[in-house]
């Protein structure tokens, strides 16, 4: 198997001295040009032969190794001026200030050194950290007048990003990097614990620059633009820069150049230096490039979404995937996802030939790398890998032994892994059985759509194919799509029927609907459960007309009882039970559907339904897939045969309810107006904890609420289940009762932060009307409906409402994302331990029994470790037969 | 006005807590096979603590009876406020330095 050229066993982080600079460096860098008029690489440059190779063909001057076996090899550049390391200079800081001017040692006195280094030794990482204890001794020690020698106390001022002074009275004196680096130099190693510096690693001195390392070629590749222009990498660029300015700063020093001119070369050097390891540093007016574009520099290549860490190793990109446009197909399993016979001939899995698949191998490799179940590589016994092609596809098959592997083509029946993003559920990774279909789509059953929230306007999907055994049955036995139709989250069906499946299900199983024989034969083969199902007796008697419910019913397990309420209840007073003469009460015995009709209450996904995940708990996953793969073919096949359509005649409302629906808003109207009226005249009472105006609106915005209600209500009362667009509300198919009677009847009152829409204009919302106008009308009520239409203002102030749900929905979704990927850092290494605790990586408790009852949600049923009224049910019913 | 003494204890919210004698405590480590300095802390300054007296060192065990369990049971470590400042701080700091990097 794989061999591991190195283990990394521990990794120490610490700061480099100059030494150790210049003891990994292969040149000292002092030509701040890159080539040569011949493009051929300036010696002691930045881009010296020395440093790497990035040239195919050529070979590292140091090491002798071609491009790409050649890490590159540092060089390094001695500063003329030692400058400050912009990211050390916080720590300089601190350590600056709690450090004696003249003596060098750590302010404390004796007791005191020895209190925090007993505590320093004592420290665990959670109680009390030796950072804080660090912190602590730092902080008195700042406070101090020195107690070894006594010199006086001056104060050190920090100017980010990197200027230090020393203050006493009035006098202000700036610290040359020279005289930071002198005063750190002088801090005995005995104090080093105390200051936070691991003395085996790292001397304080080094946070102040002397010598720079110059990165290798490799890190910062040129490129060759297709007009052979070659162009530097930024990291390249910078370095120019520094070397540039490091040579004038030590020409005017060796010629003895005025103090002021130094100076500024050598603040001009300090700037260099700090924008080459971060370009972003507040205070630092980012590096350009000539075009105007800023620098990408050290700090920027390591942080942030496309830095190093998020994008190249927290997440990568990998072989063996395939991504494109998803559709819908619902002749396929739940199980399984329709691939591209274009994909499928470029994705392989290596399998080993034995004696027993030998002849299949062969067989799948004679079909060579362009015709569907082919093989495109195999890896010979040698380990050579030979690629089969339509010329040598015999001689290998010919050649083939135990032993080989095969990279053969997907096929039918593969296990994949097939993800949407964004992936926020582990839900929106599964694993799917392979069906090589024509064209260039995933297709993918509709079932499955709710887990990944996909739709199919434009919706991309992911496709891995695992390339060992072990991780195919992995995935085949833990990520199944009908492993996941229960939700880990909740423990009830995230997997399940959706709009027409609902709607169809209730027009088949409704009272009154028939069909004949040949209808049923028909819709049973379509929906292939012919053979597996029915017994083919049933169909001898030609004239006999099957009701929807007998259809249904072939479909349930042969033992299942439960009885619930459909969704289509209406919520009587006193229930009837079985006997619901609106036939909306549910009853299935041994597996006969006695009485109900089904609807959303019955499969619906992502919703508490009473019959799928009785089914899916009771009889496995198997039985379940099964029952759903049959279910929505076999009503796709009758509610084709029903039809189902809706229409603007489905919210049409007779004159007679439109004149009752006026009648309620116009009396609205008017009481609105007369509580204006009352509020104008000073005889409106103040609700408690309200003011006047509060008041009014509330009472406003109840009227109206209270108008639209009873119109709605109205409405209703026209809309029979006759109307599809009804069934489709009242099973949960699509939409809901309020968004009908907004069609039919009446919109309601627009709101903006919950408040009825008032501005825009100076004391009113549009200037259709006056000012001060506290009317329903003018203030966003629309009591048109859609069927009717809108009046223009009615329109603006339906668009205001509507934008705010826009804006509302984006923000969300920003924040909630920001919010989720804190709580994943915040929780993922968080385990429950085998007493059912749970910890952290550290082994600290975080609770002492998972989810304070030790209840594992993805097997419990809807949050509850059991479902005793089910267990109740199933025991009377045992015992009554 | 006359400041009135309420007894935090006889609030409702305010869940059972006991301290642990010593014998309880060693029970507690061994059950879950962990040090003192595994457990969920608790300041000396909480006002519950105070009033039941909890000192440095002392675990606390709070039964609570309105968690979904029914009743749950859950020990707390009590440390120091001097301990707490570092946790804190340490928080503040990260916050504030990877909010802009987000957008």
């Amino acid at each position: 198997m794989f061999k591991v050229p190195k283990v990394i066993d521990k990794i120490q982080f610490g700061i480099l001295s100059p030494e150790d600079v210049r003891k990994m460096s292969v040149l000292r860098v002092i030509t701040a040009d890159t080539y040569d008029d011949d493009g051929y690489p300036i010696e002691k440059g930045l881009m010296d032969q020395r440093l790497g190779v990035i040239d195919p063909g050529l070979k590292c001057k140091t090491c002798g190794q071609k491009f790409g076996d050649c890490p590159g090899h540092f060089g390094h550049i001695e500063l003329a001026r030692p400058v400050i390391h912009v990211g050390h200079a916080k720590d300089v800081h601190k350590i600056l200030k709690s450090v004696c001017r003249d003596c060098g040692k750590l302010k404390l006195d004796a007791s005191q050194r020895e209190h925090f280094q007993e505590q320093l030794s004592k420290a665990t990482d959670r109680l009390k950290s030796k950072e804080l204890v660090v912190k602590e001794a730092m902080d008195k020690a700042a406070k101090a007048v020195c107690p070894w020698c006594g010199s006086d106390k001056r104060t050190i001022k920090f100017e980010k990003p990197y200027t230090f002074y020393e203050e006493w009275g009035e006098e202000r004196n700036k610290l040359t990097p020279i005289d930071v680096r002198e005063r750190l130099e002088k801090i005995p190693v005995e104090d080093y614990e105390l200051i936070g510096v691991n003395k085996d690693v790292s001397k304080p001195e080094w946070m102040v620059l002397t010598v720079l390392p110059v990165p290798p070629v490799t890190v910062r590749p040129s490129i060759t633009l297709e007009s052979s222009v070659r162009s530097e990498d930024d990291l390249t660029h910078k370095l120019v820069d520094i070397i540039r300015i490091n040579q004038r700063l030590r020409e005017n020093i060796d010629a003895g150049a005025p103090q002021l001119i130094v100076e500024d070369l050598w603040e001009l050097l300090q700037y260099h230096v700090t924008t080459y390891f971060n370009n972003s540093t507040s205070g630092v007016p980012p590096a350009r490039h000539r075009s105007g574009r800023i620098l990408k520099t050290i700090s920027q290549r390591l942080s942030g979404k496309e830095g190093r860490f998020r994008s190249n190793l927290s997440g990568k990109r990998v072989d063996f995937s395939a991504r494109t446009v998803v559709s819908p197909d619902p002749y396929i399993s739940i199980n399984e996802v329709g691939v591209p016979d274009f994909v499928a001939s470029e994705l392989t899995v290596p399998e080993r030939v034995t004696a027993y698949n030998l002849e299949e191998m062969k067989k799948i490799v004679r079909n060579g790398p362009n015709k569907h179940p082919g093989a495109n590589y195999v890896i010979r016994n040698d380990g050579r890998r030979k690629k089969i092609t339509d010329t040598t596809k015999d001689d290998v098959a010919e050649e083939l032994d135990v032993g080989f592997i095969v990279e053969r083509q997907l096929r039918d029946g593969d296990i994949v892994l097939f993800n949407r993003q964004p992936s926020l559920h582990r839900l929106s990774i599964m694993a799917h059985e392979v069906r090589v279909m024509p064209y260039k789509t995933f297709r993918l059953n509709l079932c499955v759509c709710p887990p990944y929230n996909a739709d199919f306007d434009g919706d991309e999907m992911n496709l891995h194919l695992p390339q060992t055994e072990e991780a195919r049955s992995e995935a085949g036995i833990i990520m199944k799509v009908q492993e996941n139709i229960i939700s880990p989250r909740y423990g009830e069906p995230v997997i399940g029927g959706m709009q027409d499946y609902i709607s169809g299900a209730y027009l088949m199983t409704r009272d009154g609907s028939e069909f004949s024989a040949e209808e049923v034969e028909e819709s049973f083969y379509e929906s292939d459960i012919l053979k597996s199902k029915v017994d083919v007796d049933a169909f001898k008697d030609r004239s006999k007309s099957w009701t929807g419910k007998e259809l249904f019913e072939v479909l349930l397990p042969k033992d299942l009882s439960v009885e619930f309420r459909s969704k289509t209840c209406r919520k009587c007073e006193k229930c009837e039970f079985d006997n619901c003469k609106f036939d909306n009460y549910v009853v299935i015995k041994e597996g006969k559907l006695l009485k109900g009709v089904i609807d959303g209450a019955a499969f619906k996904a992502r919703s508490s339904c009473k019959l799928l995940d009785k089914i899916v708990k009771d009889y496995g996953s198997d039985e379940g897939r099964e029952f759903l793969d049959c279910v929505t073919k076999l009503i796709i096949s009758v509610i084709m045969k029903v039809g189902l359509t809706t229409g603007i005649d489905d919210v049409d409302i007779p004159e007679e309810g439109l004149e009752r629906i006026d009648e309620i808003l116009e009396n609205a109207h008017k009481k609105v107006m007369e509580n204006i009226e009352a509020y104008n005249r000073g005889e409106l009472e103040k609700q408690p904890g309200q003011t006047l105006e509060d008041t009014l609106e509330n009472r406003i915005m109840a009227e109206l609420a209270k108008a639209r209600d009873n119109a709605g209500g109205v409405a209703e009362q026209y809309l029979g289940m006759k109307r599809h667009a009804v069934i489709m509300a009242k099973t949960g198919a699509k939409g809901n009762m309020l968004d009908l009677t907004q069609m039919a009847a009446c919109l309601g009152q627009m709101t903006v932060r919950g408040k009825r829409l008032h501005r825009g204009y100076q004391d009113r919302s549009l200037p259709h009307f006056k000012r001060g106008d506290r009317s329903a009308k003018a203030r966003g009520f629309v009591s048109a409906s859609y069927r009717k239409g809108l009046s223009p203002t009615e329109f603006f102030f339906h668009s205001m409402g509507g934008r705010e749900g826009l804006v509302d929905t984006a923000v969300r979704t920003a924040q909630s994302g920001y919010m989720q990927r804190r709580l994943i850092n915040a929780l993922q290494d968080l385990k429950v331990e085998k007493d059912r605790s749970v910890r952290d990586n550290s082994n600290n408790i975080i609770q002492f029994e998972y989810g304070e009852d030790g209840v594992d949600p993805s097997r419990s049923s809807y949050g509850q470790a059991v479902d005793i009224d089910w267990i109740v049910h199933k025991t009377l019913a045992m015992r009554k037969s | 006005m006359t400041k009135k003494k309420i007894n935090i204890l006889d609030n409702e919210f305010v869940p059972e807590h006991t301290i642990l004698t010593e014998e309880e405590s060693n029970e507690l480590l061994q059950k879950f096979n962990i040090t003192y300095d595994k457990l969920p802390l608790i300041l000396e300054t909480d006002p519950v603590v105070k009033i039941i007296g909890a000192k440095y060192g002392d675990i606390i065990k709070i039964v609570r009876s309105d968690s979904p369990a029914g009743k749950s049971v859950f020990y707390r470590y009590v440390i120091g406020e001097d301990a707490k400042q570092g946790l804190e701080e340490d928080l503040v700091d990260e916050i504030v330095e990877e909010e802009p990097t987000e957008e």
